[in-house]
């Protein structure tokens, strides 16, 4: 028998989204041009990809990273990043 | 044949429709295509209106409580989108009818999968079912736009489409009208956020759905995006209703990829993969089946033909199994091919369709690109392999559209079916099928 991993759920894009998921940073990674500035700002939250990209931390925003989210939101020179 | 663009040859006698009957089929037999042409001139009998109602009967409406007993029926036969994303049809409408209904729907004909021909067979040969579904759709969900969503360059598709609109206006049909938008003859063009974006005025790119469009689409109205296949589908449970399922979510359409020619057939759940494929390929008991089989498209899975032949082809089967039967497509391994040489030349082609909005597709994927061809070659070291699954972790789920992920779906699939021949490849160097050029259908993309 061979596995077969699991790939990536298949496009689901115009699913209803799901009802009151905490809210997390999140980026629009078409805005994104991968300045960094979000990973100086809030690097508890926010690391950067091999290309300089931001990864963002899976965990929901508590106050006190909330509150580093808000700021790296409103420091974006792209406004590619918000919270939802 | 040699030089004509393409080639059309029913493998079975062509049956016609039941008249005044419903067999639940949208196509009568297979329609075969030259391996490499991005044009889709499809031979086979088109149905104009004339035939469509005879072999179909009249569209019944979904105005008003026609149209919730249309949804009911969607749902009872859980019909979902046949683009890719498999996604249920009655909760798409449910959400856009949520968001207070109107706006645009559009039946989307624009395959960006470059062997998939399954679609312009469709609209070529039997438009008038698909533009029922978009009328269905329209009516149900209160659209005053209706869109058939088309790549330029496929003329012979945008001909039969818009001859079949000009027989509806001729035959005084009413409703919401219909209008035929195109997009440039890119990979992603008809990807359903691109779909959105273009109609939006937009390029035709994809975009980060902050919600989803059939909620707040173009001009932050409902915007309902189904391949054309689905259309056709729900224009067939109009007409069925929810007591013959099979009639409707019983077929498939496929486009199995052979090492000369395509074919498009429309399959049966009772039917198994293995069988279908082996008759594509010539199925005698002298041919070998092949290894491995890339389904559901360039972004699909690699399944072993041992996991793949037995099964149905329907979504749930494919699903059992951890892939999707995605757009239709099954590309089957030459043989005495290499599966990693051709998964190379697959993503190599991935890499290059990015719409190169996203930096980890933009950038990853073409790293991805370089060290998938080493390992293929030959040349890459066990750090190489290590290289490359950081870098996929990276990528994963990261890009506003899935394009991306079909990419990771697709290599780390091969290397698990591949898993010996990778082996081989780090320790001895390139196995014997690597030096030939790959035999999938890769085109350039420019």
């Amino acid at each position: 028998m061979i596995r077969v991993p699991l790939g990536p759920a298949a496009r689901t894009t115009t699913a209803p989204a799901p009802a009151a998921a905490p809210p997390r940073l999140r980026v629009d990674p078409v805005r994104c041009d991968g300045i960094g500035i979000c990973a100086h700002l809030a690097p508890q939250i926010v690391t950067v990809d091999s290309w300089g990209y931001p990864i963002i931390a899976s965990a929901p925003l508590d106050r006190r990273s909330r509150r580093r989210a808000e700021s790296a939101v409103s420091a974006c020179p792209r406004k590619a990043l918000f919270i939802a | 044949m040699t030089g004509v663009p393409y080639l059309v040859r029913a493998t079975t006698p062509p049956t016609a429709p039941a008249v005044g009957g419903l067999d639940g089929r949208l196509l009568g037999s297979p329609v075969t295509f030259d391996l490499r042409t991005r044009e889709h001139p499809v031979g086979g009998v088109r149905h104009d209106l004339a035939d469509h109602l005879a072999a179909f009967g009249s569209r019944p409406s979904a105005v008003g409580h026609h149209g919730d007993e249309l949804l009911e029926i969607l749902q009872d036969l859980a019909l979902t989108g046949r683009g890719g994303g498999h996604f249920p049809v009655a909760t798409k409408w449910r959400a856009a009818l949520g968001a207070g209904g109107g706006g645009t729907v559009v039946a989307n004909g624009a395959e960006g999968e470059p062997a998939s021909a399954k679609d312009a067979t469709l609209l070529q040969l039997r438009p008038h079912l698909v533009l029922d579904g978009l009328a269905l759709a329209a009516e149900t969900i209160g659209a005053d736009d209706a869109v058939v969503w088309l790549h330029e360059g496929d003329v012979a598709t945008h001909r039969s489409v818009a001859l079949a609109l000009v027989e509806r206006r001729a035959a005084g049909a009413s409703g919401t009208p219909v209008r035929i938008a195109t997009g440039p003859d890119r990979y992603l063009s008809g990807e359903a956020s691109a779909v959105v974006r273009a109609l939006g005025g937009g390029p035709a790119l994809p975009y980060l759905e902050r919600r989803p469009a059939a909620i707040e689409g173009i001009g932050g109205l409902p915007t309902v995006v189904h391949n054309a296949e689905t259309m056709a589908r729900v224009a067939l449970a109009a007409r069925t209703g929810s007591d013959d399922g099979d009639a409707v979510t019983g077929g498939t359409l496929l486009t199995v990829v052979g090492p000369d020619r395509r074919v498009v057939l429309e399959a049966d759940r009772d039917q198994t993969i293995g069988a279908i494929i082996s008759e594509v390929l010539g199925g005698s008991e002298r041919v070998r089946p092949p290894a491995a089989v890339l389904v559901g498209g360039f972004g699909g899975s690699w399944l072993p033909w041992s996991t793949l032949a037995p099964l149905a082809p329907t979504e749930p089967a494919l699903r059992g199994v951890g892939a999707s039967l995605g757009a239709g497509l099954l590309i089957p391994l030459a043989s005495g091919g290499c599966g990693l040489s051709e998964t190379a030349a697959v993503l190599r082609y991935l890499a290059a369709s990015s719409a190169r909005q996203c930096g980890p597709c933009l950038f990853g994927l073409p790293a991805m690109d370089e060290l998938v061809t080493s390992i293929a070659e030959g040349s890459a070291k066990r750090s190489d392999v290590r290289q490359l699954e950081r870098f996929m972790a990276q990528i994963d789920r990261r890009g506003a559209c899935h394009h991306p992920d079909g990419a990771l779906r697709m290599v780390r699939s091969a290397f698990a079916v591949f898993a010996d021949d990778l082996q081989r490849h780090l320790k001895d160097g390139p196995c014997p099928g690597a030096l030939h050029q790959p035999s999938i259908p890769v085109p350039e993309v420019h």
